[in-house]
């Protein structure tokens, strides 16, 4: 059968439902994958690098010879959030101010919950204003007897 | 009320033989509850529960800023920048009598003004209760106190 004449011959039985297809031009029982996948496998590559070079546009730094390298002001620093830095605080006082821990080991000397400490006190009596340290010593006034290294965080010195 | 019949501060004072407005109160005059807050401030109040909760709270409102809850003199205007105050738990001020943290309340001391006007006598007291209270909990001997070795971490 000629190619021209395909489509003119009525031979078969046409199915107005399905169309008209002219006979011979019937999709075929099988999709061919192959090219599907080359086809979808290509715009993924394209998009993945069309994405990774967009980012390394955008990421890709140029230093001037003015520029400086962004640096660390000593403490203390601006506040991003004061609320937070309260509740941190707070938080990590409260730990302290509530917990049993060790504070020296060797020569037993601990942390106790500061309610039980005042419960302790209270059965003492008069005897709680005595210092812990005896025999009790009025600081020379003037003097700060070396408070600043005892009491300083090392790792708050700066900015004063 | 800015029309009546007064004398100027510091104005002249017919009525006066010194013929000044501004009187001194005569010799010997005391303040009203001037003794009793002189005796609250000389004698130290009995040591019970509800006083050392006063100067817990007394205690967490005015000198947390500074002197910190734990009272390392950590606060948070410390951290901020501001001059670290002494430690509670250095020898010096563990050794010091609880007078001594009274009058510096009275006083002030260093960059610490006076908490005189802010701080009734009775509330310094407890305040220094409280600061006994927070020297034994940051450094309780282990010995010392019966049945503490099996809190312990």
């Amino acid at each position: 059968m000629p190619e021209a004449a395909r489509g003119q011959l009525h031979t078969g039985v046409h199915d107005d439902v399905v169309g008209h297809a002219p006979p011979g031009t019937e999709a075929p029982d099988t999709i061919a994958l192959r090219p599907i996948l080359i086809t979808g496998a290509c715009i993924a590559a394209f998009t993945a690098a069309t994405l990774g070079g967009l980012h390394l546009y955008y990421r890709t730094e140029i230093k001037g010879p003015l520029q400086q390298a962004p640096r660390d002001f000593p403490e203390p620093r601006l506040q991003a959030s004061p609320a937070r830095d309260l509740a941190r605080m707070l938080a990590e006082e409260r730990a302290r101010l509530e917990g049993y821990g060790w504070v020296d080991r060797e020569r037993g000397i601990a942390r106790i919950p500061v309610t039980e400490a005042m419960r302790l006190l209270a059965e003492r009596g008069q005897a709680a204003y005595a210092a812990p340290v005896q025999p009790e010593v009025t600081p020379v006034p003037g003097s700060r007897g070396g408070a600043r290294a005892a009491s300083a965080p090392p790792d708050r010195g700066g900015g004063r | 009320m800015r029309q009546q019949k007064r004398y100027a501060v510091y104005g002249r004072a017919a009525l006066f033989p010194d013929g000044a407005e501004a009187r001194t109160p005569p010799d010997g005059a005391v303040a009203i509850g001037a003794l009793d807050r002189e005796a609250a401030f000389r004698d130290p109040p009995a040591v019970d529960a509800a006083l050392l909760q006063r100067g817990r709270q007394r205690y967490e409102v005015i000198c947390t800023p500074c002197h910190g809850y734990t009272g390392h003199g950590d606060g948070m205007i410390v951290r901020r920048g501001f001059p670290a105050p002494p430690s509670f738990h250095e020898e010096r001020l563990r050794a010091a009598p609880a007078r001594y943290v009274v009058t510096v309340i009275t006083e002030g001391y260093g960059v610490m003004y006076p908490y005189a006007a802010r701080v009734e006598p009775r509330d310094r007291w407890a305040i220094a209760a409280y600061i006994r209270a927070l020297q034994l909990a940051q450094g309780a001997r282990v010995a010392g106190i019966p049945g503490l070795v099996e809190k312990l971490p």
